[in-house]
């Protein structure tokens, strides 16, 4: 089966481009602005708090990432549309990034607050397995040559470690763990305060901006990538 | 829908059932060695006859903190219920402190000490400007420890 | 920073270095695919 989509979509994207890149950039230096200055420290962490403006955006984004790869590979996987496939294998490497930085902003946050870099907790363990099945999935492909069986294998990776995804989630409510339980999804009295909600929202944005970015970016890589395979199968067939 | 999808679909389904229930059994055997520490009330509840390394968890009780010269300090740990004390030679995190939360890993004896060979600060899940903490504090709406 | 200046700056030089080199690795590839794309497509047509 062959990609039905038109090279004419893909040209929208190049447009848009430099326009997500400026929002991008500008949302970027108006959080740190926030993040940075413009905020007052906590009052027991102090200023150590502030690297939660870059972690808690990159483990937001890191597990939408992950949810977006494991329903594209399950929609792959019932309808065998290859567009699904595309978008699995452009967001996979971002996606990978953002547990990556959230793993290694956290243990930076973590030496000065716990005391240590890292602990084996139920939360930091998990979190280490989804950057393993983020690499595992990007392996996949690079080491099986038959892409249909790579497809396939590398989608049922993908939905069997959906599951880590609630398990990071509630972690935190499941079981004593050393990190501390979300301060977002109370909708009962604020766990963090206003004045910390904006620069934590902002970045949130230009972090969301940046993913939305590389994807549209990563997802040229992809259709080109399809396009020059099947170009070259004609030529030397 | 094309017969297929319709058997890929039905495939899928049976897998995701199969896969739910699995790891369901899996987590649940698994729960008692997911925790990462223990509170007072469930380590006095434990058989205390194995000398392993463990973890306690709970709030400094306040007024508790002895420090000596020579680096040894002394608290006690409490979960609202039990009071466990806790025996600890070395340096404390920054943030370790009356009514906060700590980690001790090390070893449970009997006498209801606790031989602390490390001290994690834990944090919760607060995050205020102290201005916001004075302000409540002086109007009692302060609900935090 | 108040005695945390070194961990704060350090995990947004962290945050920001690898943000901007993973956009710069993948604005390479893709210029360079567009260009291998654009040297088959031309490839082809002669061939045909």
């Amino acid at each position: 089966m062959y990609l039905k989509l038109k090279k004419s979509y893909f040209d929208v994207l190049d447009r848009f481009t430099p326009f997500l890149i400026i929002m991008t950039i500008v949302s970027f230096i108006i959080g740190s602005y926030f993040a940075l200055y413009g905020s007052p420290p906590d009052y027991i962490q102090g200023d150590s708090m502030r690297i939660m403006y870059v972690h808690v955006p990159s483990a937001w984004w890191a597990l939408m990432s992950y949810s977006v790869l494991a329903v594209s590979c399950t929609i792959w996987f019932i309808t065998r549309n290859p567009f699904f496939n595309l978008i699995a294998k452009s967001i996979a490497p971002i996606g990978a990034v953002f547990t990556l930085i959230a793993l290694v902003t956290g243990s930076i946050w973590g030496k000065p607050t716990w005391g240590v870099w890292w602990v084996w907790d139920a939360r930091l363990t998990s979190m280490l397995l989804l950057f393993f099945l983020y690499l595992a999935y990007i392996f996949l492909w690079q080491a099986i040559s038959n892409k249909d069986l790579a497809s396939k294998i590398s989608a049922a990776l993908a939905m069997i470690g959906f599951i880590n995804v609630p398990i990071i989630k509630f972690s935190v409510d499941w079981w004593n763990t050393l990190h501390q339980p979300a301060s977002i999804s109370k909708l009962s009295s604020p766990s963090i305060d206003e004045s910390m909600l904006i620069p934590l929202f902002i970045m949130a944005f230009a972090s969301l901006c940046f993913l939305i970015t590389m994807f549209s970016v990563r997802l040229r890589i992809e259709f080109i990538e399809s396009r020059i395979s099947r170009l070259r199968q004609k030529i030397y067939d | 829908m094309t017969s297929p999808v319709k058997k890929r679909l039905i495939k899928f389904l049976l897998s995701l059932i199969v896969l739910a229930i699995s790891i369901l059994i899996i987590v649940y055997n698994l729960r008692d060695n997911i925790v990462y520490f223990y509170s007072p009330s469930e380590l006095q509840d434990l058989n205390t006859s194995d000398v392993r390394i463990l973890r306690l968890g709970g709030l400094v009780s306040t007024g508790s903190i002895q420090s000596e010269t020579n680096g040894i300090h002394r608290f006690k740990i409490n979960d609202g219920n039990e009071e466990i004390s806790v025996k600890f030679e070395g340096i404390l995190p920054n943030l370790f402190a009356e009514d906060k939360g700590v980690v001790v890993e090390g070893k449970y004896i009997k006498d209801e000490l606790f031989i602390a060979l490390k001290v994690l600060a834990k944090h919760d899940e607060n995050y205020m400007p102290p201005e916001v903490i004075d302000s409540l504090k002086q109007t009692g709406n302060w609900q935090g420890e | 920073m108040g005695g945390y200046g070194f961990y704060v700056w350090s995990s947004y030089i962290i945050f920001f270095v690898t943000i901007s080199y993973v956009f710069i690795v993948n604005l390479m590839k893709l210029n360079e695919k567009k260009k291998k794309l654009i040297n088959l497509e031309k490839h082809s047509d002669q061939s045909s």
